[in-house]
């Protein structure tokens, strides 16, 4: 990677204040997209057996889930360390899921006749596995959006603050490089014209 | 900052009808060249040629020794600012003004010190995090030449970027525009119908009328020595007063009455003697001391000066500008003359054509 200045990198903690953080954004929704997989398959069990209370308190955790991780989302986007906290928690909750019905199921193995989107897996047991896959993708995402949300909001915030305490100056900044974007432009044009001398 | 030639451009749509007829222009580096006339007569339709979004029928187009005239938009190395400011509403002032630079995937750090600069040029820098919604008209405006000054072209195109402001706006904005002339020393194509704006931007006039170049010059030059009846009329608020007469025995004779000319304007208009002529005269130019005998119609005191607006022979509208507060009522009648030195001769208009200027004493 790339080493930046001191110069360069407080230009791109600058860029932070004016940019969103659209990747901590999409990685969180789409964990919402890994979670929306995770119970259109679920939700394809016709076990009556299975779904009875715990059919609408699912739906009702889903729907409660998927808004939670989209305000998180629009919380990362603007820097806010705290929404981070809650897309782990969410992150947590979807990896304690995988051990509920997704691995109970893989291990009971006696699942039949399910469908999915029109989409009939052969056997319960890669039924189960698609469960699992789909919550520790979303939980994934998840984590990532935290993980990224968290890094550069602590960035933006430290950053922030020596801008406050006038530790550093944009400005300053700025017509540093300006200056030396000139000094470079001049040496360029003087080594042009000693070549031109050697030429001749 | 580099020059623009354009050379004999004419415009003709596909339904034949022509917009433009044989323009020629030679923009000099760094100059602010204003368009102006009526709606309709071509301006905005040659500023949309040298951009590139209309195809040029006729002729060519020079921009820094490179022939343009068939380069597409891209290419032509240009920047527009439109009226109605061509925002994205769903992005940031920040990200509109990076916009370009984004797409032709220039380093984030170089449009980042790019759009700073513009922003400390324009005083949007606490205005960058905004939406535009949330700005007013005259910080939209300056977003938008933002975004054109962020990609440093080597012509700026300004196609009546002020029209949408109110007055007091509008003012302050001009003012901003000069300053911001000043630091980029940028060369500028400004399209406006507002003679004001044109006036005080502009280090050359063009002055078009039905996709006619009818004067090109200083401001000054087409205020004061106006090269025909058209822009005679159209450059100065209010208009010039023209009368029909003609030149006979050392007077201008007309229907409605006699003005003695000096020698000078006799010596002037020797070959025009017992022919019609029009003579044009700008109502602060008028005096209160002459022999035609002006019917006041109208008096609207303006603080600074009064415009009184009357009849001449109860049929010609004259409009006079006094440099004091006026008390006249309506239907006083007052003798007016007018400044010898400040009197316009026309020829008589042949068709389409307005009266070309024939002298004028000073």
């Amino acid at each position: 990677m790339k080493q930046l200045t001191p110069n360069q990198q407080i230009i791109a903690d600058d860029i932070l204040r004016y940019k969103k953080n659209k990747l901590a954004q999409i990685l969180a929704i789409l964990g919402i997209v890994f979670n929306c997989l995770y119970f259109c398959l679920l939700y394809a069990i016709p076990d009556a057996n299975m779904w009875k209370v715990g059919l609408g308190v699912s739906i009702v955790l889903t729907l409660v889930l998927l808004l939670v991780v989209f305000l998180s989302s629009e919380g990362v986007k603007g820097y806010n360390y705290k929404f981070s906290i809650v897309l782990l928690v969410v992150a947590m909750f979807q990896i304690a899921r995988i051990f509920y019905y997704p691995l109970k199921g893989l291990q009971a193995n006696t699942l039949q006749g399910i469908g999915y989107f029109g989409y009939y897996p052969n056997s319960s047991g890669v039924f189960f596995a698609l469960l699992i896959v789909w919550l520790c993708a979303s939980a994934a995402c998840l984590i990532a959006s935290a993980v990224i949300g968290w890094i550069y909001s602590a960035r933006l915030a430290k950053f922030q603050k020596a801008l406050d305490k006038e530790e550093i100056s944009v400005e300053q900044t700025l017509k540093e490089m300006d200056a030396e974007d000139e000094a470079n432009a001049l040496k360029v044009d003087s080594s042009v014209e000693l070549d031109f001398e050697e030429e001749k | 900052m580099p020059e623009v030639n354009i050379q004999h451009l004419d415009k003709i749509y596909d339904n034949k009808v022509q917009a433009v007829f044989d323009f020629n222009l030679d923009i000099k580096d760094g100059e602010f060249i204003v368009l102006v006339g009526p709606s309709g007569c071509g301006k905005s339709t040659t500023l949309r040629m040298v951009a590139g979004l209309e195809d040029i029928t006729e002729g060519n187009l020079i921009i820094d020794g490179k022939d343009c005239t068939r380069l597409p938009p891209k290419d032509r190395d240009i920047a527009m600012v439109f009226q109605n400011y061509a925002l994205y509403g769903h992005m940031t002032i920040y990200e509109n003004m990076a916009f370009s630079l984004t797409l032709r995937k220039e380093n984030k750090e170089v449009i980042h010190r790019k759009v700073m600069a513009a922003a400390e040029i324009l005083d949007l820098k606490s205005q960058l995090n905004k939406k535009p919604k949330q700005l007013s008209g005259g910080q939209r405006q300056r977003v938008a030449m933002g975004r054109a000054i962020v990609r440093n072209p080597k012509v700026f195109l300004f196609d009546e970027p002020l029209s949408n402001l109110d007055a007091k706006l509008r003012g302050s904005m001009r003012r901003e525009l000069i300053l911001l002339h000043k630091k980029l020393n940028a060369t500028i194509m400004y399209v406006t119908h507002d003679q004001t704006e044109a006036l005080t931007l502009a280090d050359r006039i063009v002055c078009m009328s039905m996709g006619h170049v009818q004067q090109i010059g200083k401001p000054i030059e087409l205020y004061e020595k106006p090269a025909n009846t058209f822009v005679a009329t159209f450059i100065g608020l209010p208009p010039m007063n023209m009368f029909e007469g003609r030149i006979q025995g050392g007077y201008f004779k007309s229907d409605l009455f006699e003005y003695p000319l000096s020698e000078k304007q006799i010596m002037q208009l020797k070959e025009y003697e017992g022919r019609e002529v029009i003579l044009g005269v700008r109502p602060e130019n008028v005096t209160r001391d002459g022999s035609v005998k002006l019917n006041i119609t109208n008096n609207e005191n303006l603080g600074m000066n009064t415009l009184v607006h009357g009849k001449v022979g109860g049929v010609k509208n004259v409009v006079c500008k006094f440099a004091e507060w006026c008390n006249y009522k309506n239907g006083d009648d007052i003798n007016i003359g007018f400044d010898p030195a400040m009197m316009h001769f026309f020829e008589m208009p042949e068709g389409d054509q307005p009266g070309k200027a024939i002298v004028k004493e000073g």
